[in-house]
């Protein structure tokens, strides 16, 4: 065998290639699915920049909500007081076990519109007050020191110190006030944000700067039992414009989330009588930032359950039944992904599905046809099959068939059962039958626990698709494609080549898209969204300017052109 | 200093022989004595890829063996054009464009293989899909039973791959094939003018062998 190559530079480049695929076999970064610690995160396009240990790369925020710095005043009811108690003794094991037995790298703290600031005729004392965002302040410091994102998020409902009479004065409209109209924020919502924004802890911490540091504006806005319209839409965009203007003002560079309405199930900016309309997001409460770059995610906290009520709001009670399909989630939620208008990411900052329910369980007499098996409209039907579809779903839900971000599943210290089996351990709760209707077991610290999606969410963050890779940051070229009487394939070879400024982690997923009827890829890794895909072998990362190549087989028998839109994933399909 | 600009000049001149012809032609040798009787079949393609692919050719010329070619034609799948051991034309302008004939294996068999077009002489820069060529034998006039590869799995015995730079990369699996670039006629004269004046400057410098240092003269 011999031959004598004319040009030597074409036999330098397929050279380099081999050598640096074989630097990437040897002493590749591994490839993680979740970006850990987190230093920062910025807004890029539809999608989240996130930088850890010096490098800048798309990732997703993925992690828990926590509810108990939320009030610890005596005012605090239901659930919460516990929540409270866990995080006074156990905040940095509670902060550890998210990373450590779930792979999240972010929480979401709700605090107090109600104790960050008040009237003249408040019901807390400045004391109290004072004492409040300083916790506050101390928490979001512990997180981050650990390496967490922070999401803080403004929470105004009854939750947020309670109805009671309390602190010697009686509460009123849950301390809210000034809104257009009320559960859309007002100059109580403006105020909070400013009382903890400007004060001098958070300003010595540089929080206002800190990229690591988001602010989820006001949680849930809603109408009350009224079904939100396009109009409620309007006031809502009008006064969320005047709060973004405000903690603007306030110094605060982060980056804002900005809630969708009606308990932020929806993104549709239509009416929900019109449901399966799948018509624009948020289109009608979309905000302009007064930064530069602009630094705004929107928010959704999709509860898929069967919901009674005055609005259409149940996806099961409305598209369930023998004709409910998985489909239903863009309905429901919003048909993001096909909406090219929309330049924003997507961050569900709260979701559950799980067994938590008034007898204990979910409907698991016919497990297998979920979810129309649900029979019973006193329980509240969650399954693992929803939560199994529902992190496939947001892989590729966001603007342009990007990757949501899950970064608020409620409730990581809503007690045992939700996420956790117990609090000692936090070993993640899972559906494993090994419940019955009416009854609970009980978990090692002695609290009662029941199935959750607990390990579910923990494989999902263990191994969530990071999403398409930007354009301009990888190309893709090919070569010829050789055909073989043997195997009656055409063969050939793709290569990528990381042509951005910073290093991007793998593995690196190559998605065909757009194949001619007839063609297909003969040696696919699988497929995604219908298409196949091909995972590139040994490239655990690609440095800047690295490339990769790996081997392609299609079959055409018609013999058609055989043409393709690459779209390259991160992580685990 | 006369001397180094005129070995300087020489030697720009014995690399741009080698570097600037077009188009780029190889000659495709195979000693086929081992299957030589043999009725088997010969295959070329020249295909584009996947993605966007700037046009290109190559032209079969001067094809010659001992063995014998059916005379059962046409062979063109494509844009294929002509017919062995007459020039034979394959363009990339389709999926698939072979030439498939059947071959009665003597001895030896040869022919020159040039490339040209557009992704050769003028790279856009903007394509992403270069083009393949493929050159196979089998021992069955079928065109299943590979012959003189060692890729076992596809057949072929030779492919030369046209890259978006304009460049080519030959890639052989045959112990028995030989690739070799072949210089086009201008490429010759100018090789030849820079080595005489590389001889000339010799002559009147001696002890100097400057060509030799410069890496021109072997």
């Amino acid at each position: 065998m011999s031959y004598i190559p004319r040009i030597s530079s074409s036999a330098v480049l397929h050279m380099t290639v081999g050598v640096l695929s074989a630097a990437l076999l040897l002493g590749g970064k591994p490839a993680t699915a979740q970006t850990f610690p987190v230093s920062g995160v910025s807004v890029v396009g539809n999608v989240l920049d996130i930088t850890s240990n010096g490098v800048t790369s798309q990732g997703t925020l993925n992690g828990f909500t926590f509810i108990g710095i939320l009030d610890p005043t005596p005012c605090a009811g239901g659930i919460y007081p516990a929540a409270t108690k866990l995080w006074d003794s156990s905040a940095s094991a509670e902060l550890s076990a998210v990373r450590n037995n779930f792979n999240g790298n972010t929480v979401r703290f709700q605090v107090a519109e109600d104790l960050l600031y008040e009237p003249a005729s408040q019901d807390f004392s400045q004391t109290v007050i004072n004492s409040y965002i300083t916790s506050v302040i101390s928490d979001v410091a512990l997180a981050r020191s650990k390496g967490f994102a922070v999401i803080v998020s403004m929470q105004w409902e009854t939750q947020a110190s309670g109805t009671a009479v309390c602190d010697g004065a009686s509460k009123t409209n849950y301390g809210h006030y000034g809104a257009t109209i009320n559960g859309i924020p007002g100059t109580s919502a403006n105020n909070a944000w400013n009382a903890l924004l400007t004060s001098s802890g958070w300003i010595a911490n540089n929080f206002n700067n800190d990229s690591g540091v988001l602010l989820e504006m006001y949680n849930e806005p809603q109408m009350g039992s009224k079904c939100a319209l396009a109009s409620d839409w309007v006031a809502q965009q009008t006064d969320l414009q005047a709060l973004l203007y405000s903690i603007r003002g306030d110094g605060a560079n982060n980056i804002l989330i900005v809630p969708s309405m009606s308990t932020e199930k929806t993104l549709d900016g239509s009416s929900f009588a019109s449901i399966g309309g799948e018509s624009i997001v948020a289109a009608n409460a979309t905000l302009t930032d007064t930064l530069s770059t602009p630094q705004l995610a929107y928010g959704m906290h999709p509860y898929p359950e069967v919901t009674t009520g005055n609005c259409p709001l149940g996806y099961f009670s409305t598209q369930g039944g023998a004709s409910g399909t998985w489909n239903d989630f863009e309905e429901y939620f919003g048909n993001v992904a096909l909406n090219p208008s929309f330049n924003a990411p997507i961050i569900l900052t709260e979701w559950f599905t799980g067994a938590i329910d008034s007898d204990f369980c979910w409907n698991y007499s016919s497990p297998t046809t979920v979810p129309n098996g649900y029979t019973s409209t006193n329980d509240v039907f969650y399954s693992p099959t929803i939560a199994t579809q529902f992190t496939s779903w947001i892989k590729t839900a966001g603007p342009g068939g990007t990757p949501i971000s899950l970064a608020g599943a409620w409730a990581f210290d809503a007690g045992p059962g939700y996420w956790v089996q117990d609090t000692t351990n936090y070993y993640p709760t899972f559906f494993d039958g090994s419940f019955a209707c009416g009854t609970q077991v009980t978990g090692t610290d002695g609290t009662k626990t029941s199935e959750g999606p607990g390990q579910t969410i923990a494989n999902f963050f263990n191994n969530y698709v990071l999403g398409p890779v930007p354009t301009g940051e990888i190309t893709v070229t090919a070569s010829g494609l050789a055909y073989s009487r043997i195997t009656k394939t055409f063969n050939g070879t793709i290569t990528i080549e990381n042509v951005s400024a910073s290093s991007i982690d793998g593995p690196f997923q190559v998605v065909f898209s757009g194949l001619p009827a007839g063609v297909t890829v003969v040696n696919p890794s699988g497929t995604f969204s219908g298409s196949p895909y091909l995972t590139v072998p040994g490239a655990a990362s690609l440095a800047p300017d690295q490339s990769a190549t790996f081997s392609v087989q299609f079959s055409d028998p018609s013999d058609v052109t055989i043409s393709l839109t690459p779209v390259i994933y991160l992580g685990s399909i | 200093m006369r001397k180094h600009l005129l070995l300087l000049i020489a030697s720009l001149i014995v690399f741009a022989s080698v570097a600037s012809a077009a188009p780029i032609t190889y000659q495709v040798t195979v000693n086929t004595s081992s299957i030589a009787g043999t009725t088997g079949s010969l295959d070329f393609n020249f295909n584009p890829g996947p993605l966007v692919t700037q046009a290109a050719s190559i032209q079969i010329q001067d094809f010659t063996s001992n063995g014998t070619l059916a005379e059962a034609c046409p062979c063109g799948t494509g844009d294929v054009t002509g017919q062995l051991p007459s020039t034979v034309t394959i363009d990339n302008g389709t999926a698939y464009n072979d030439y498939f004939d059947d071959f009665t294996f003597g001895s030896t068999l040869s022919f020159d293989l040039s490339f040209y077009g557009p992704a050769l002489t003028a790279p856009n820069g903007t394509s992403t899909s270069g083009s393949t060529f493929a050159f196979s034998m089998f021992s069955d006039p079928a065109g299943t039973v590979p012959a003189l590869t060692s890729n076992t799995t596809y057949g072929y015995a030779a492919m030369i791959d046209v890259n978006l730079n304009g460049t080519t990369t030959p890639l052989d699996y045959s112990s028995e094939t030989t690739i070799t670039a072949v210089p086009e006629p201008g490429t010759w004269s100018l090789m030849a003018l820079g080595i005489g004046l590389c001889l000339i400057v010799r002559r009147f410098a001696p002890g100097h062998d400057r060509c030799r240092s410069h890496g021109v003269l072997p």
